[in-house]
Parts: C-alpha cells; structure tokens; sequence
C-alpha cells in the first residue's frame, strides 16, 4: 500500500514535468503567433495564425510568410539550439556558467566575421535604418563559423594529449576567447570606418538577415544536435553525479564529454555565424528551468530548449516594441533580459548544478 | 568472485601508486581494505571498476577480464559508491533510478521502478522519496548513494570510506546494511575504512595495505598489534570485548618519550 502511494506521486511528478513542457509549448506557440504580429500592418492574431497555415487575405499571407516568418523562424531554431547547447555543456563541464561563449564559440565568430569584413572585404553594401547588408554574407559566415570551431578544435586536441579536467577546459576556452578578442581588436585598429561599423553591426546579433534557407540549414543542424542529446539524456544525468560516479553507473565520459563538445561547438558555430552573437540565451534559459523541474534531463533538455526558444522570441518582441519602429539590436536585449534574471537567480538559491 | 593478478598503477606524471597487487575474494563476504592515507586503498577501489585504466589482469568469476568489458556491463557486474557524493538537483527516487541505467534502453520499465522502490523501502528512504538530493544532509546523502548502488543489483559492491561523514548511529548503520548485502544478499562488498573497530564488528575478511602494496590479507587473525604497528605506525593492543576483537590505540611509538624529555 505504502509502495503504490509513493509510486502513485512519483507518477505525479512525471506528469507534473510534461505538464511544464505543455505549458512551454503553448507559451513558445503565443509568442510566436505576436512576434509575427507585430509590426506596421496592425495583424490580429487570428489573421497570423490563418496566414501562417497559408489562409485567409493573399496580402497578409505573403507579409506573415514571406517578410516576418524568416525572422520569428530564425527565433525559433536559434532560442532552441543554443539553449540545448548550454544544457548540455552545463552537465559535461560540471559547471552552471557554461554555454556556447565558455567553448570560445562567441569570440571565434566574432574575429572570423572581422576577418571577412576587413581582409576578405564582406564589408557594408547597404546600410538602412532597419537592417545592414553585407556584400558577401555566405564568407563572413563561412569565416565566422571556421574561427569559432577553432577554440573546440584545441580543446579536444589538449584532451587527447593528456586528461583534461573540466576546469582546465574551460580555463582553456577564456584564455582562448581572450586571444580572439585581443585579434579581433588588432582587426579593428586597421579598418576603416565603414568596416568598424559593419562589425559592431555584426556583433549585435540580428534574426533579420536570414533567408529560410538559412534557416533550413540551421534548423537541420540543430535537430540532428538534439537528436543527439536527447539519446544521451541518461549520461548528461549520471555525469552530474561527478566522473567516477557516472562511470561506475556504465557512461562512457570520455568519448561523451568529447563527442558532446563537438556536437556543441558546431550547432553554436553554425547558429551564430548566421545570426552573430547572442548572450545569455544558452545560460539562462536551463537555469530557469531546472528550478522549475529539476535536473533530470530527459526533461531538462527539452524544457530548456523551449524556454530558451520563448526568452528570444520576447527578447525580439522587446526590441521591437521599445522604441517602435525603431528595432534595438537582438544581441544587446538578450543580455538586458538575461543579465537581471541571472542575478536574481544565482541570488535567490545558491545550489551546485 | 575476483580476482587481481599484479595490478599496478601509476598517475599521469607522478609516482607509482599501486605495485604487483595479487588478492581473490569470493562472494558473500565483506572486505575491509585497511591502511595509512596514501597506501592505495581508493586507487585499488578505482582499478578494481576500471575507473582508472589498470594494465594488468582483473578477472570476474565467469572468466571475463575487466579489459574487454564494455562499461555497461562492468555496471551491470559492479557498483561503487564514492567518499563523498555530489549533489545535484534530482529527487532521492530519481538519483536511486540512476542505479537502473545500466539496464535502461528507452526508458525505465515496471521492474526498474519496482526495485527502486525496493530499495528506499529498504534503506527507508521512503519520506525522502520525493526530495531534492542537494537539501539532503551528509548522511542522507551517502545513504541515497548507497541505494543508487544497490539498484545497480550488483554482484560486486565497492563502497570507498562510507562511513567517513557519518554520525555514530549512521556508521552502524550503514556497515550493518553492507553486511547484510554481503552475508544475507550474497555479494561481495568491498569497502575501504578507517575506524578498526567497525571493520572488525562487521567485516570478515581484512586486506592491510602498505605503501601501495598488500602487507597481508585475511580474516581477523591478521590483525593483531604488530601487523598494525607495522602499517600505522602506532602501538595498539588488541583485545576481547564480549567475543568481539576491539582494538585499543596507544599511540605513537615514541610519543611518550619525546612528551617526557620535554
């Protein structure tokens, strides 16, 4: 009798964490139906939903496909791909100030994008007040990706030299990152003003220089991460348990810790060479939910991929709706968002990850 | 059974830990690996999982060699609980179905759940079920690992000083429960400690280890004030309280000398 009531709350539980999935589903699906509904042409949300299923007013169908959709689509794939990433590398590098900018992932990109602006000369084309376009966005990409996989590329060559410990890799990363920064401010000091200005632009971050294609691409990459993740849900639970423990529970660490890395580094990389650098999106979003449903990943992964997914589409909304029809830059207010809500969380409750 | 066969071990970069260690212990016994701080004691626990790569022989009772174990399996065959468990936020029954990973596929089947219940129903973690393992005490804590251990279903159970952040009670506890697992359960249980007494109350076979190296090894007759002098450095007596070996510490040596020169 006593086992069944235990049982029976435990079963609760369970039901408990999918119903915070649900919630963060329908939250993630309404703020995607407004962020496609904001802007000059005043939509309801009615018309949003019909048009993003291809009904109702030819006109509005072709505003919510063609011109909103790549935009609150870019949202979607980056807000779910860099809050998975920072989920699991808070698990395989034992710490919770891990996401995509601890892997060096974030200067990496910012220095390739330098490099293409200023000595592959991707530089501005057309600046206007709502976007800049870059003369070749496919090498400033390009670059920005290589650079940012090279920081994992020498951490995993450290590792299979000598055992790396979780702290030296990250050590690694910051000494990493600041020796992108300092290249990074070298390729500064020799551009010119339009190219000073074409990088900065380019560090702000920005869902509105995507084409669906893109996005295809994205999107492929960070559903096949997440396959990925989701099938080493176990391990990234035993592993918080520390090395030895996960080991004696049957996780191979080494070849996961390496593996998962790698996997990382790419969905960051390829996520932020088309979007540019966003902040704390990877961090916080995890955070949030784990004091919600805890550690277990089989949830955390998902919830975290949703909530993260939900902080940049209402980072997007705020920068458009601050100071309409201005569009503040994506990269600045996810670190106005993310910023305050971090604090207050490490402040709240002091808890190991 | 197990058994190691010249099993030595050195860290990266430093010196030889383990040197030519030779020992064989059956199931249904509780082992005590007894000896100084740097004898080897958790490095051997660590060899004997394959946590640490060892170079030589571990062998299993159906002849299988830890070397071409998958990971999964040596799981399935051993468990080991660590000194100090870390907390993470999982709840006591979520930390306690970690134990049923290595048989996890998908996801955990009625069985997995029935034995985890089992186990808190066991342990009688039951009121904590439902908790975070990181608002747990210290004792609570190593009793959760302990249960993660136990839902491994074990044939071999190595538990690495288990006893070290407990209060007296849970000491007793915690020994009486792995000598339950080793005399009732039929398994294995090898467990370095530091406190004699409660090996000698619970255990009956007593490897002492020296310097990376097995000094001797056997049931309570190995211990004996000489054998201890020579791996703690202390004078002991050891004597007969109520049928049970009670070992009495005198101290070092030369203590009471030095005390009186000054």
């Amino acid at each position: 009798m006593k086992s069944q009531r235990n049982h029976k709350s435990y079963a609760g539980y369970i039901r408990y964490k999918v119903l915070i999935l649900v919630i963060l589903l329908a939250l993630l699906i309404l703020l995607a139906l407004v962020d496609l509904a904001i802007g000059s042409s005043g939509l309801s949300l009615g018309d949003v939903a019909k048009a993003v299923i291809g009904q109702g007013d030819r006109k509005i169908v072709t505003i919510v496909q063609k011109m909103r959709m790549p935009r609150v689509a870019t949202a979607l794939v980056a807000g779910f791909g860099l809050a998975a990433v920072g989920c699991v590398l808070q698990s395989i590098l034992r710490n919770p100030m891990a996401d995509a900018s601890t892997l060096g992932v974030s200067p990496g990109a910012a220095f390739g994008a330098a490099f293409a602006i200023v000595v592959l000369g991707s530089g501005v084309q057309s600046p206007s007040d709502a976007s800049v376009s870059f003369s070749s966005p496919f090498t400033l990409s390009l670059c920005a990706f290589v650079f940012s996989m090279i920081p994992t590329v020498v951490m995993i060559s450290l590792s299979r030299l000598q055992k790396v410990k979780p702290e030296s890799m990250i050590l690694t990363g910051v000494a990493l990152s600041t020796l992108f920064s300092g290249g990074t401010a070298i390729i500064q000091y020799f551009a010119s003003t339009t190219q000073l200005g074409s990088i900065v632009f380019w560090t702000f971050g920005s869902l509105t220089s995507t084409t669906m294609r893109e996005v295809g691409v994205m999107a492929a990459v960070t559903a096949a991460a997440f396959v990925f993740f989701f099938l080493n849900r176990w391990n990234y639970t035993a592993l918080l348990s520390g090395e030895s423990a996960a080991k004696s529970l049957g996780v191979n660490t080494g070849a996961l810790i390496v593996s998962s890395m790698i996997v990382c580094s790419l969905t960051a990389a390829v996520t932020t060479a088309f979007i540019g650098i966003l902040n704390f999106i990877g961090l916080i979003a995890p955070h949030i939910v784990r004091r919600i449903i805890g550690n277990d990943y089989r949830f955390l992964l998902p919830a975290s991929a949703l909530a993260g997914t939900c902080l940049l589409l209402l980072s997007d909304l705020i920068s458009r709706m601050v100071l309409s029809p201005l569009v503040l830059p994506i990269g600045a207010i996810t670190s106005f968002v993310g910023a305050p809500v971090f604090i207050y969380l490490i402040n709240r409750r002091n808890r190991r990850v | 059974m197990i058994e190691t066969k010249g099993l030595t071990y050195a860290y990266p970069n430093s010196a030889q830990i383990l040197h030519e260690i030779c020992f064989s212990a059956e199931r249904g016994h509780l082992l005590a690996l007894l000896g100084n701080n740097g004898a080897g004691k958790s490095t051997l626990l660590k060899c004997l999982n394959g946590i640490l790569p060892v170079g030589a022989r571990v062998v299993f009772a159906d002849g299988a060699d830890l070397h071409g174990m998958k990971r999964r399996h040596i799981a399935q065959t051993m468990a080991y609980v660590e000194q100090s468990s870390e907390a993470s936020r999982l709840t006591v029954y979520d930390m306690v179905l970690m134990g049923r990973k290595p048989y996890i596929t998908v996801g955990p089947t009625a069985e997995d759940l029935a034995i985890v219940e089992q186990t808190l129903d066991r342990l009688q973690l039951r009121p904590f079920a439902m908790r975070y393992v990181d608002e747990l005490s210290g004792g609570e804590l190593q009793k959760v690992a302990i249960a993660r251990a136990i839902a491994q279903r074990p044939k071999i159970l190595l538990l690495d000083e288990p006893t070290s952040n407990l209060d007296l009670r849970n000491q007793h506890e915690v020994m009486a429960l792995a000598a339950k697992l080793a005399y009732e359960d039929h398994i294995l249980v090898i467990t370095v400690i530091h406190d004699l007494n409660l090996a000698l109350r619970y255990c009956d076979r007593f490897l002492l280890m020296d310097r990376g190296t097995v000094y001797r090894y056997g049931d309570a007759s190995v211990i004996t004030p000489e054998t201890l002098e020579a791996v703690y450095q202390v004078h002991t007596r050891v004597v007969d309280i109520e049928g049970s070996k009670t070992v009495i510490v005198l101290g070092d040596p030369g203590w009471k000398e030095q005390n009186s020169d000054e």
